[in-house]
């Protein structure tokens, strides 16, 4: 694991779960220019043991998924995520394979959304920042 | 064999054996130093293009970067970063800058080589940085004897359209099933283009075999204007061909689909009365639940599970109707309305998109 550094009234830090160093770092590079605190796992076992020991809160964390991870991979954790941890996260999946079928597979299976690499960087943040600002408003309203 | 001529005979064995050894470990210090200063030169490389991904920073950085490595390592560490990070957008803005780099030119010198692997790394390169002017060597390269370089130079052909296009689609037919899947892939990424190239060829005169795999890109494409005309091929007298109309029309979300493919669930054929059920299951066409629910009685093994998982996938009344069939008085529809009622929503997706 490899924390940023929050503030006090941060929201929920993004987590980042990738196995692949060089997107992990421009990840990293890009939720820092984006002032969003971030936390990066890079194994599948151990994203999914600290997603669920995460308290239930009002406040959704966002996570960044990609498909391909040891241990246990992206789907999997979508999958149990969306049976033990409902409206818990907001997951983005990322994946080498542009497959309708793996897509609709993420999609249908609570993603929010599902993005094949080579994706546009610029605009993952851009929906990043407008899915953590969501977030915000969602904790207002159960607050 | 005397005793003198025995030991020469292993003396040459073993000095044979030796220079194979030292050949090998040779090898491996080339490679593990090539892979060195490839690292080296991904890690010099990497923040320049996070910076331009990220913040639209110098791309003449990259340009300036990649210069002062030598060509083959410049090449790849290019190409380790590209498939992942570049989307074809960005490719586009970075080829102009690097296409007349001397780096670049080296390496486009390689799709001349008699060796395939440098060929290879061209028809690699051309898919990031080719232009207008690479065409006739493109055009080479998918004709290359070597299936790698062709299964390359299909990326590259595909980025820069025309002629080149028509040559692939073409060509498409006589490809083996795991190549056409990899073309196909290629040529989605370019669904104007492509789209544009597909439409004189879907007619019900053009050869069966060849208007498969035209109907298979169609679908791969999932543009709206090349399926409506594959729409068109639903009644085409080869069954084969309706197959392939009906496993195309599960991407195209029209009310005009509906029909069609009500019509092929009701085909002679089970293998196209199959695919008809599961693209509307996939499109979620509520209408078709009594069409669905009496395909569940089907003869055929496959349309009666097709039928099944559809009724399963629309949810709702759909599902009702499917779990009233486990208890309905055909055997062979009860037990496939029990096996698929029992499965889980994940397993239905899983299942229905396999």
């Amino acid at each position: 694991m490899t924390p940023s550094s929050p503030g006090p009234a941060s929201p929920p830090p993004v987590v980042v779960a990738t196995a692949d160093p060089s997107l992990a770092r421009m990840l990293a590079f890009a939720l820092d220019q984006a002032r969003l605190p971030h936390v990066q796992f890079h194994s599948g076992t151990v994203v999914l043991r600290e997603l669920l020991a995460m308290p239930v809160t009002h406040h959704p964390t966002i996570v960044v998924l990609d498909v391909d991870l040891p241990g246990v991979d992206g789907h999997a954790i979508l999958e149990r995520l969306g049976v033990e941890r409902p409206d818990t996260f907001l997951i983005v999946v990322l994946s080498s394979h542009a497959d309708e079928s793996v897509q609709v597979r993420s999609l249908l299976a609570g993603a929010l959304d599902h993005l094949a690499k080579p994706f546009n960087v610029r605009v993952l943040m851009a929906k990043l920042l407008c899915w953590t600002a969501i977030a915000q408003r969602c904790t207002v309203a159960a607050a | 064999m005397t005793f003198s001529a025995l030991v020469v005979a292993l003396a040459v064995e073993l000095s044979l054996i030796l220079c194979c050894l030292l050949g090998l470990m040779l090898l491996r210090m080339r490679l593990a130093a090539r892979a060195r200063a490839v690292a080296a030169g991904v890690a010099a490389l990497e923040p320049a293009l996070h910076r331009w991904l990220v913040q639209e920073g110098d791309v003449l950085e990259i340009v300036r970067l990649l210069r002062v490595q030598p060509a083959n390592v410049a090449f790849r560490s290019l190409a380790a970063l590209a498939t992942p990070y570049l989307t074809f957008e960005r490719q586009r803005r970075l080829a102009p800058l690097l296409r007349d780099e001397p780096w670049v030119r080296e390496m486009l010198h390689h799709g001349q080589s008699r060796l395939w692997w440098r060929r290879f790394d061209a028809a690699r390169l051309l898919s990031i940085v080719g232009g207008e002017p690479d065409k006739p060597l493109i055009g080479q390269l998918l004709n290359d004897r070597s299936p790698a370089v062709r299964l390359v130079a299909i990326d590259a052909a595909a980025r820069l359209g025309g002629q080149l296009v028509d040559v692939e689609l073409d060509g498409l037919p006589a490809r083996q099933d795991a190549v056409q899947a990899y073309q196909l892939a290629a040529l989605a990424r370019h669904p104007a283009v492509v789209a544009a190239a597909l439409l004189p060829r879907l007619k019900t005169d053009a050869p069966p075999e060849a208007l498969n795999a035209w109907i298979d890109a169609s679908g791969a494409l999932a543009s709206p204007d090349a399926l409506t005309r594959v729409r068109e091929l639903a009644a085409h007298p080869r069954a084969e061909v309706r197959l392939h109309v009906a496993r195309a029309l599960r991407r195209l979300a029209e009310p005009d689909t509906v029909p069609a493919l009500l019509r092929l669930l009701a085909d002679t054929d089970w293998r196209v009365r199959a695919q008809a059920a599961r693209a509307l299951g996939a499109l979620r066409v509520i209408a078709a639940t009594p069409a669905l629910a009496a395909a569940v009685c089907d003869r055929s093994w496959w349309v009666r599970y097709r039928a099944a998982l559809a009724l399963a996938q629309i949810g709702g009344a759909a599902r009702d109707r499917l779990l009233a069939v486990t208890e309905g008085e055909d055997p062979l529809a009860r037990d496939m309305s029990i096996l698929v009622a029992g499965l889980s929503t994940a397993a239905v997706i899983e299942m229905s998109e396999v």
